[in-house]
Formats: C-alpha cells, sequence, structure tokens
C-alpha cells in the first residue's frame, strides 16, 4: 500500500480566512482573496472567473438578506485549498436563518415580458460549482462552495 | 464598466460596453440606457466585445432594459459574446428572450 499524501496537513497548511462588515463596498476585497488563492493552485482563468461569479452571487445575497440595513453585521470566507485540484470556499454569517439551496430554481424558458427580475444568482451558483451545501450551526448560516480545477 | 455611443440614427443607438457588469456597477448600465430612451431612442445595439464579465445584477439591468424597450416597440439587441459570458446567457436562458449576434455588422441597426 502506497501511503496517502498527508491531505489533513496540506488542508490546514492552505486554510486562510477574510472576516469583513458585511457591505457592498467590500465585495472587492473578497473577490481578490479568493482570486488570489485560486491563482496560487493554477486554476485556469475561466474557471477563476466562474468562482468570482459564484462568490458574488453567494455575498450578495448575505450582504442584501442577513442582516438589517441599519446594523450590518460580519461575514467571513474561509478558503482552502484542498489537495491540488480543489478550492473550498465557507461563507459564514450571523444574520437570519436562510438556506439558499432550497430556494425553488427560476423558470429560464419564460419569455422576456413575462420573466421575473431576479432569483437568477442562487442557479448560477448550483450550476457552475461541484458541490455545495448549506448548514445552520451555532446562530451562523454556513454555506460551502467546492470548485474542481475543471468543471464537470 | 464602461458604456460608450458609437454612434445613432433616429431612434437607434449603437453603443460599446466594457469591463465587468457586476452588482456595483450594473446600475450604471441601467441609468446611462434609460437617460437614452428619456432623449427620445427606443432601440439599442451593444457591442460586448469589451465586457469580461457579468453577474446575476448585470442580467437583471439588461432585463429590466429589455422590457423597456420592448414596451415601446423597441429592442436591445447584444453583439459579440465573450465565451464566459455566453455561459451566463446560456445558464439563464437569457440567450432565449434577448437577440443575440456574433459580430455588430450582423445585427439588424448596426
Amino acid at each position: 500500500m502506497i501511503p496517502q499524501p498527508h491531505k489533513q496537513l496540506a488542508e490546514t497548511e492552505a486554510a486562510n480566512h477574510l472576516e469583513l462588515p458585511a457591505r457592498l463596498t467590500n465585495l472587492p476585497h473578497f473577490i481578490d482573496f479568493v482570486r488570489n488563492q485560486a491563482c496560487r493552485l493554477d486554476f485556469p482563468p475561466k474557471r477563476i472567473q466562474e468562482i468570482e461569479l459564484v462568490l458574488e452571487e453567494a455575498l450578495v445575497n448575505i450582504i442584501k438578506y442577513a442582516y438589517p440595513a441599519d446594523s450590518p453585521g460580519n461575514l467571513t470566507i474561509m478558503v482552502t485549498g484542498t489537495g491540488e485540484s480543489r478550492l473550498r470556499i465557507e461563507t459564514s454569517d450571523r444574520g437570519i436563518p436562510f438556506n439558499p439551496l432550497i430556494q425553488s430554481d427560476p423558470d429560464v424558458e419564460i419569455e422576456l415580458m413575462e420573466r421575473p427580475i431576479g432569483g437568477l444568482g442562487i442557479l448560477l451558483i448550483k450550476e457552475l460549482t461541484d458541490e455545495l451545501s448549506w448548514v445552520r450551526k451555532e446562530g451562523k448560516n454556513s454555506l460551502t462552495l467546492i470548485f474542481a480545477k475543471h468543471h464537470a | 464598466m464602461e458604456i460608450k455611443e458609437l454612434k445613432r440614427k433616429e431612434q437607434l443607438l449603437t453603443a460599446s460596453l466594457s469591463g465587468r457588469m457586476d452588482a456595483i456597477t450594473a446600475t450604471e448600465f441601467t441609468t446611462q440606457l434609460e437617460g437614452w430612451i428619456n432623449e427620445g431612442l427606443k432601440s439599442f445595439t451593444i457591442d460586448c466585445s469589451q465586457l469580461d464579465y457579468i453577474s446575476s445584477a448585470g442580467l437583471r439591468a439588461i432585463l429590466i432594459i429589455a422590457k423597456q424597450v420592448r414596451g415601446l416597440e423597441g429592442e436591445l439587441q447584444l453583439a459579440a459574446l465573450q465565451e464566459s459570458v455566453q455561459t451566463v446567457f446560456e445558464i439563464s436562458g437569457f440567450n432565449k428572450i434577448i437577440p443575440i449576434f456574433a459580430n455588430l455588422d450582423d445585427t439588424t441597426t448596426a
């Protein structure tokens, strides 16, 4: 038996997090932070752009809806490179409980004038991640997004 | 993100869109296009060859304008989408509700 590489150790070493107030003006900081990690792991530019898009959609939801407008709380992202080929992003906030994954997908076949405005962000998240999960724990919403280097 | 007027002819205007159309910048598009609609223009052709990124906030802005101009019996057409932008249009089904052309020269108003 060939021993497996020290996967757990590698994850711990590559782990990194960023915590900032949940405001739209901080969005570029979160995106730059993740982009740098994805570049370091040699993700292709096309996949990095998809990661940026998913991250924007996930974070904008939190920024807009998690906290009351007059008292925004913090938003934390933790980025972990799992081995060479996968990037794991976990977002967490202490806002109102909200599971984005149980919202029904918008109908993308509706004609222009009948199309509702909005609802496409979560669809983009679902389509462009390789694994996705949500949990409410210790008073926090926690969304985990996993990206393979090459999206299946 | 930058929107630049390229030419106008009667009620038709051709413009180019460049940079990133995201949650921070997308309203610039709505504001500019609504300004042109208020000037009496009702059909728009947008060259997207320099548009590098679009998120659902950008789709939302495009949908708002597309509905407004359709209501005026005008049209919003897009040309020369980059591959990543094309992917977002396909996932959202926007490629079926917004006329998209491979080149600016192929559009009906250019």
